[in-house]
């Protein structure tokens, strides 16, 4: 009942305020009139009695306003008059406040971006039906080490592991197994096509929406099953023009002719950020699979990760009871090897739910929400400094307001409403930002694919409110340091005379040094990073790897996929480079299994006779056809390349040597005639010593390297490539290297590509982190400026009368300029030596990361051009209101205040 | 009024002007005037304490207003005890005998 009447008063304060007021100021108006009354009967003559009554009563509007602060409610109407008081002195000044708000929406945006990316990443459910229950079950082993195949992730599950999860388990209401291939569509130059290969309750389990035809259906899967295959909505669109009678038409994916038996709907991506553009039942991976581990009948592999498997959990059965469950059933299969413990581990569904990836991924999301934070970090110490500059202009205010009796903690309310009210507005910019950047942050991310992402960035709850939150960080961080200063005032004494002198405006000072400071060391840090960022990429770019990269072009197939063994594999290239050498325009042709700066290839060597122990190294290694120093411009030093004969002959295979190499093992001999061994104890013997170039890393001269002929020296070879280099830029002979393969083989899928792409195209994540850094340094560079053209000012308004007598003594402007000048320099060197040391930590992590692509990381350049350019804007900065004050007539000055 | 006397009354002025209305319903004059009377002219409410006092236990519930004529023909706030106020008057006054009974015996004990 009394919070009843509590409630009713406190609506009746709210929104009949006026009411309440007249009845309080008929109520006091009657007392008073009352009171008069009584002093009349009391036998006062009128006006006395009046007086007397006006004295008892003590001050009409003094009693209304007791009543009032009494009232229920009474913060709720302060905070709205503070609210509104806040608008004003906002829009009373819009220069500050669109700072702000800009800056404040930079750092909330960014961070608010980081944030939602995450989201989207790791956390958001599957864009499927339900995803709430969708969980994804992954394994890891304890005990003795173990010998396990691995397509994919270490992570990743078996199919007799996968089915003993799935018939034994009761927490699940179905569980799906799938694995991500490339398939080749079959045509007249066979494309490559990303699919799935599916346990065929896949559609079902996940409620997927099919829009033409049907789903996958366990007889599907049968081993005696004929091939079928659902279409994404997006490659039936694409390929088949939306065209409804594709339904029981045929596709050949990997020489396997496939019947077409449904259509996905739009909306259903799938499970992976891959978006696949055909399903298939996992029964087929015998056909689509390559013989990696020995055979090609990939259900029966018991010791082999490379299913993911995602299921839905019955209702009420929590992630912790599935894992339990199917750890037990895990023990059923360890039985089959000794020694063996399975771990389950169950993740909520989201695309990024492998462990292995999710530790990787909080490294990275750590980093980036460290340069995300700073930014907002400097954005509200530019706030807060903007604040304090405001400050010392509004002390007056303050200080009369605190002599009238208003209390410090409602006029440090007061001005934190402000702070509230421009991170609000700088968050809700901030979301402009965070809706714009997140899809441009995707791209550098490592595999991730280019397009066609099924992520969903658009704001919801949880993005949002990390938004407000990131903006009442922003109010508070930005905010409560200069509302505590501004009302720690010493009345006398600020009242009295200029408040320029009291304590508390040096402490204000000291401050707003730091986080000066502060801001040019962010800044220096970024705007180093970033420049060697650049100077790497320039070089990455630039630089002359030591063999030919113009012209060269690089044609790989799918020979593994399409059942080819070693030798088989071996005749193909051959017969393909010899069709393609006669080609007019064709400079040269070879078979390589490294592509160099892209993929590497790592073998351990030793010296027959010596200490094997003691000999032992790990050294880079391609396996080539003899063409290949002449295709790729790399000369031979000493000796010769080997020749087909060498290479087809019984013996020792014959090699290429680096001259690193050649000084690692036999210093001051002559190596060529030698033999080392490498790579399962095959025999090399040297015939020719080529120059050290940068085969791993792109500015990064190679160590110890050799080229051993491929055909004879390297067995697993279905995966090499073929690099052709044109004579000139025509690219004429290009368009006939598909024709010619399938001459060889029709079912090859044959891709080329421009090496010089290739290369650009990797250099491409960094490329846009780079840009990312740099805009991020120039963003902290403005920040930085208008701190420091802020602190200048400041000192400089408070020093007019000071500049005013020396300029009346007689002080020569050059001395002026080094008063005003001083301590803003000191401010700025300090900054600058902090930033730069921490850029030079920063620069060896970027040089152990291999992003600087042999940049040193101590490099003079970043470090001075970024010490010039800052030194430069400071200096602008600080020159323009140190004149400005300087420009002041003296008499004025003197008079000043 | 000393200040002495105003720390006091800040603790009991509500218990003052519960007991006073205890008696029946009461403008907010008639109240001051009751207390002074009751005290002996130890406390004198002023206007300034009263009205805040009273609009604050009108707010908790205990008493209630509504305007009435006064013994001379003037429109006049009234206020009442409401049922909340009574048992407040109850705990209020339970609490003061604790209160005084403490303090006296503080002062005897040396």
């Amino acid at each position: 009942m009394p919070l009843l009447v509590k409630v009713r008063s406190f609506l009746r304060n709210l929104f009949l305020s006026r009411n309440v007021d007249v009845d309080l100021d008929q109520e006091v108006h009657s007392h008073l009139d009352m009171l008069i009354e009584e002093n009349i009967r009391a036998g006062m003559p009128p006006r006395e009695a009046q007086r007397v009554a006006r004295m008892e009563l003590g001050g009409i509007e003094q009693v209304k306003e007791r009543v009032r602060e009494e009232r229920i409610g009474n913060w709720l109407r302060s905070a709205i008059s503070d609210c509104r008081f806040g608008v004003r002195q906002l829009r009373k000044n819009p220069g500050f406040t669109t700072v702000a708000i800009l800056t404040l929406a930079l750092g909330i945006g960014a961070n608010t971006s980081v944030f939602s990316l995450i989201y989207a990443l790791a956390i958001r459910p599957l864009p499927v039906k339900d995803a709430s229950s969708l969980v994804s079950v992954y394994q890891s082993f304890r005990g003795h080490p173990l010998s396990r195949g691995v397509q994919g992730s270490p992570y990743y599950i078996s199919y007799p592991e996968y089915v003993n999860y799935r018939d034994g388990s009761q927490s699940f209401s179905g569980m799906v197994a799938y694995a991500e291939t490339i398939l080749s569509l079959g045509g007249a130059d066979p494309q490559p096509l990303p699919g799935l290969l599916v346990s065929c309750n896949y559609f079902d389990v996940l409620g997927a929406h099919i829009a033409a035809g049907r789903a996958l259906r366990s007889s599907d899967c049968l081993a005696s099953a004929s091939p079928v295959a659902v279409l994404s909505n997006g490659f039936w669109q694409r390929e088949f023009g939306a065209n409804g009678e594709v339904i029981g038409k045929t596709l050949t994916l990997d020489n396997q002719v496939f019947t077409v038996i449904g259509v996905a709907g739009p909306e259903f991506p799938g499970t992976e950020l891959q978006v696949p553009s055909v399903w298939a039942p996992v029964a087929t991976a015998s056909q689509l699979m390559p013989a990696t581990f020995g055979t090609r009948d990939w259900l029966a592999l018991g010791n082999v990760s490379w299913l993911h498997v995602v299921g839905r959990l019955k209702p009420g059965t929590s992630r912790r009871q599935a894992e339990t469950e199917l750890t037990v059933l895990a023990h059923n299969l360890d039985a089959d090897y000794p020694g063996r413990q399975t771990v389950v581990i169950v993740n909520a569904g989201a695309f990024l739910n492998n462990p292995e990836v999710r530790s990787i991924g909080a490294l990275f999301a750590a980093g980036v929400f460290a340069l995300a934070g700073l930014i907002l970090l400097m954005a509200c110490a530019n706030v807060t400094n903007l604040i304090l500059s405001r400050a010392a202009a509004r002390q007056q205010e303050v200080v009369i307001r605190l002599a009238l009796g208003a209390s410090r903690s409602r006029l440090v309310c007061q001005l934190l409403t402000e702070s509230v009210f421009l991170a609000v507005l700088g968050g809700g910019a901030g979301l402009i930002v965070a809706v714009w950047l997140p899809p441009v942050l995707v791209r550098v991310l490592p595999e991730i694919p280019s397009s066609g992402l099924p992520l969903n960035f658009t704001p919801n709850f949880a993005v949002l409110g990390y938004a407000l939150l990131a903006s009442l960080a922003a109010a508070v961080i930005s905010g409560v340091t200069p509302a505590l200063q501004a009302t720690k005032l010493d009345l006398v004494t600020t009242l009295k005379e200029e408040g320029a002198t009291a304590g508390h405006s040096l402490k204000r000072a000291r401050l707003r040094g730091i986080l000066v400071t502060a801001e040019v060391a962010g800044c220096t840090l970024l705007l180093v990073a970033a420049s060697l960022l650049a100077r790497g990429l320039h070089r990455a770019e630039m630089v002359n790897p030591g063999f030919i990269t113009r012209n060269v072009f690089v044609t790989s197939f799918d020979l593994a996929q399409k059942g080819y063994d070693g030798p088989r594999a071996n005749t193909f290239e051959r017969e393909l480079r010899d069709r393609l050498v006669v080609l007019p325009g064709v400079a040269g042709v070879t078979t390589s299994v490294v592509l160099p700066d892209v993929t590497g290839y790592i073998s351990g060597v030793t010296i027959p006779g010596r200490n094997a122990k003691h000999e032992y190294a790990q050294v880079l290694a391609n396996f080539v056809s003899p063409d290949y120093f002449k295709t790729m411009g790399v000369p031979i030093l000493r000796g010769h390349a080997f020749t087909e004969q060498e290479a087809e002959s019984p013996g020792p295979v014959p090699a290429v040597i680096s001259s690193a190499m050649a000084r690692r093992f036999w210093g001051g001999e002559d190596p060529i005639g030698k033999n080392f061994s490498a790579a399962k104890n095959q025999t090399y013997q040297i015939v020719g010593i080529a120059p050290d170039v940068q085969n791993l890393h792109l500015g990064q001269t190679d160590g110890p390297f050799y080229y051993g002929a491929k055909d004879a020296g390297y067995s697993g070879a279905v995966d090499a490539i073929i690099l052709l280099r044109t004579a000139s830029d025509s690219t004429g002979p290009l368009a006939a290297i598909p024709g010619i393969a399938h001459q060889i083989d029709p079912s090859v899928m044959v891709t080329t590509e421009a090496f010089e792409q290739i290369l650009s195209r990797q250099l491409s994540p960094a490329r846009t982190g780079t840009a990312l850094v740099g805009i991020l340094g120039i963003l902290a560079m403005v920040l930085a400026f208008v701190g420091v053209t802020g602190v200048v000012s400041y000192a400089a308004s408070q020093r007019v009368r000071e500049i005013g007598i020396r300029m009346t003594l007689g002080a020569q402007p050059r001395d002026l300029l080094a008063l005003l000048l001083g301590q803003g320099v000191k401010l700025v060197a300090i900054g600058l030596g902090i930033g730069l040391a921490l850029g030079a930590g920063a620069a060896i992590l970027l040089s152990a990361a291999d992003l600087l692509f042999g940049v040193s990381p101590l490099d003079p350049w970043p470090f001075a051009g970024t010490t010039l350019l800052l030194a430069a804007i400071a200096l602008i900065s600080m020159l323009v209101p140190a004149r400005r004050a300087m420009r002041v007539d003296p008499i004025v000055a003197l008079r000043y205040e | 009024m000393s200040p002495e006397q105003t720390s006091l009354l800040q603790g009991t002025l509500d218990l003052l002007i519960l007991k006073s209305l205890f008696a029946g319903e009461m403008h907010g004059l008639g109240i001051s005037r009751r207390i002074q009377q009751v005290t002996g002219g130890t406390f004198i409410v002023q206007p300034g304490s009263l009205f805040p006092a009273l609009h604050g236990m009108e707010e908790e519930g205990w008493i209630s207003s509504f305007w009435g004529e006064s013994e001379n023909n003037r429109r006049a706030k009234y206020y009442r005890l409401t049922k909340a106020g009574l048992k407040q008057l109850e705990v209020e006054t339970k609490r003061w005998g604790r209160i005084s009974w403490a303090i006296a015996q503080a002062l005897e004990a040396s």
